[in-house]
């Protein structure tokens, strides 16, 4: 009766092995909510398309209105533009969720898709 | 015998042990999805467009039917019709032309920041137009003004000349309205209760980075995180603003301004001397209940600089970030704020 009361060596290896288990399930679907950074192209407010920007291999230029967007491994950016004021070039590259570009005379918006809400809005 | 009811009891144990270590198992999982998913956000759709010469962000969630930037763009348009000066027949472009025009929202908007005008002792004045055509920040054309010029519209610039009479606005002569510096704010107002009543749950709407932010993103009610952009870095933000609900306005001397004899000369001006504000700060950001007020007061401390704004952000409740030029950040009033560069 008493012996198998013990607390034997398996036994605190088991509970051990459950709590390991049990904080590696709780935190499970933080884990699983990581995104890739994702760019979309935006003109007069219709989304031109979303861009994986991990699975870029290759840099490419896109031409959008009046502007000439560079398209790269983890990063986009403003690479030309016809407006007068050319903001939209010195906006430079666009990696990390939330980061915005704009030309306001092509009308044109890049954005990496903000999957995580790190941030919802940038006042400036 | 009893060596085999002590085996059977051990027995007994182990599986009592294994059952409730699986329920354990179960129960930790249960509790990690459950908790997760309180903490998810609702679903969340996003459009971007152009209106009042800005880029306009809305983000609503909890709202699968997403057909409402028309409907934001509609409303900012029509506010546009009333008080930009760079459309030929807006009412404010009537009014600085013939002196006298209709128009509510341009009557309302100026009322609310006249309290501003007088709180910052003319630090702050929206009849400052014909000065600000000087310096025509939003021309190709930078040139410092002459000293001669500037004191002549200077001698217009008075808000208490301005008469408002219900939806009726008067300027006396020579006056110019120029809502430059409230214009966003005031869109923001104006779509806050479509925003409220369409629907959604929550949502944040950025009209050229002032901000509106109401309702729940998800179950927890998480706070609205708003970025305070980096006076000095393209894409950069030097904090993060927490709040459940409200207007966020930022006035900073890097979004328009152009540099002679190695000096910045920003578009942020000081109603009582003509010049671009010299109050030692890079930008300052107001958190309060209105966006035509965050404008008005984000513009005003600007330009008064932080010690003399204390005493104008407490009358309105409001809080502020300040950033000086030395990119030293401060804080006023309730406000969540954590600086992050």
């Amino acid at each position: 009766m008493k012996n198998s009361l013990k607390i034997k060596k398996g036994d605190v290896f088991l509970i051990a092995a459950l709590s390991l288990l049990c904080v590696f399930l709780f935190l499970l679907p933080l884990f699983s909510a990581d995104k890739p950074p994702v760019a979309s192209v935006w003109q007069n407010g219709e989304k031109l398309c979303e861009i994986d920007l991990s699975a870029v291999r290759e840099s490419y230029e896109m031409p959008v209105g009046g502007c000439v967007i560079l398209v790269e491994n983890g990063k986009i950016s403003f690479l030309r533009a016809d407006c007068p004021d050319k903001l939209c070039l010195k906006s430079g590259a666009l990696s990390k969720n939330g980061d915005t570009a704009a030309c306001v005379p092509n009308k044109v918006v890049v954005i990496i898709e903000n999957e995580e809400k790190s941030i919802d809005a940038v006042a400036e | 015998m009893s060596k085999k009811k002590t085996m059977d009891k051990g027995k007994k144990k182990k599986i009592i042990l294994t059952v409730l270590c699986s329920l354990l198992v179960v129960f930790a999982a249960a509790a990690g999805v459950l908790f997760h998913e309180y903490k998810k956000d609702y679903t969340c759709k996003e459009q971007n467009g152009f209106s009042m010469g800005s880029v306009v962000t809305v983000r609503l969630y909890g709202d699968d039917t997403f057909k409402k930037l028309s409907v934001v763009k509609g409303i900012i348009d029509n506010l546009d019709k009333e008080i930009s000066r760079n459309r030929e027949d807006s009412a404010v472009s009537k009014l600085n032309e013939n002196g006298t025009a209709e128009s509510a929202g341009a009557a309302a908007i100026f009322t609310e920041c006249r309290k501003v005008s007088e709180l910052s002792n003319g630090a702050f004045d929206l009849t400052v137009g014909p000065v600000s055509s000087l310096w025509n920040f939003d021309g190709d054309l930078r040139k410092v003004p002459e000293k001669s010029e500037l004191e002549k519209a200077l001698g217009v610039v008075d808000y208490e000349k301005v008469e408002v009479n219900g939806s009726t606005l008067r300027v006396a002569e020579g006056q110019q309205l120029d809502f430059g510096a409230v214009g966003k704010g005031a869109a923001c107002d104006a779509v806050s209760d479509y925003i409220k009543n369409c629907g959604a749950k929550g949502g944040v709407v950025s009209v050229g980075g002032s901000i509106f932010a109401w309702g729940k993103r998800n179950r927890a009610g998480d706070k609205w995180r708003i970025a305070v952009r980096h006076p000095r870095q393209e894409n950069a933000y030097i904090g993060v603003i927490q709040l459940s609900e409200g207007f966020v306005s930022t006035s900073g001397d890097y979004e328009k301004y152009f540099e002679k004899d190695s000096k910045r000369y920003h578009h942020i001006l000081d109603a009582n001397t003509g010049y671009p504000a010299e109050s030692g700060l890079a930008s300052v950001t107001v958190v309060c209940d209105s966006g035509a007020l965050s404008d008005a007061l984000s513009t005003a401390c600007f330009v008064l600089g932080e010690e003399k704004s204390k005493a104008l952000l407490s009358e309105f409740s409001a809080g502020a970030v300040f950033v000086d030029s030395e990119l030293n950040v401060t804080t006023y009033g309730e406000i969540d704020f954590e600086k992050t560069a």
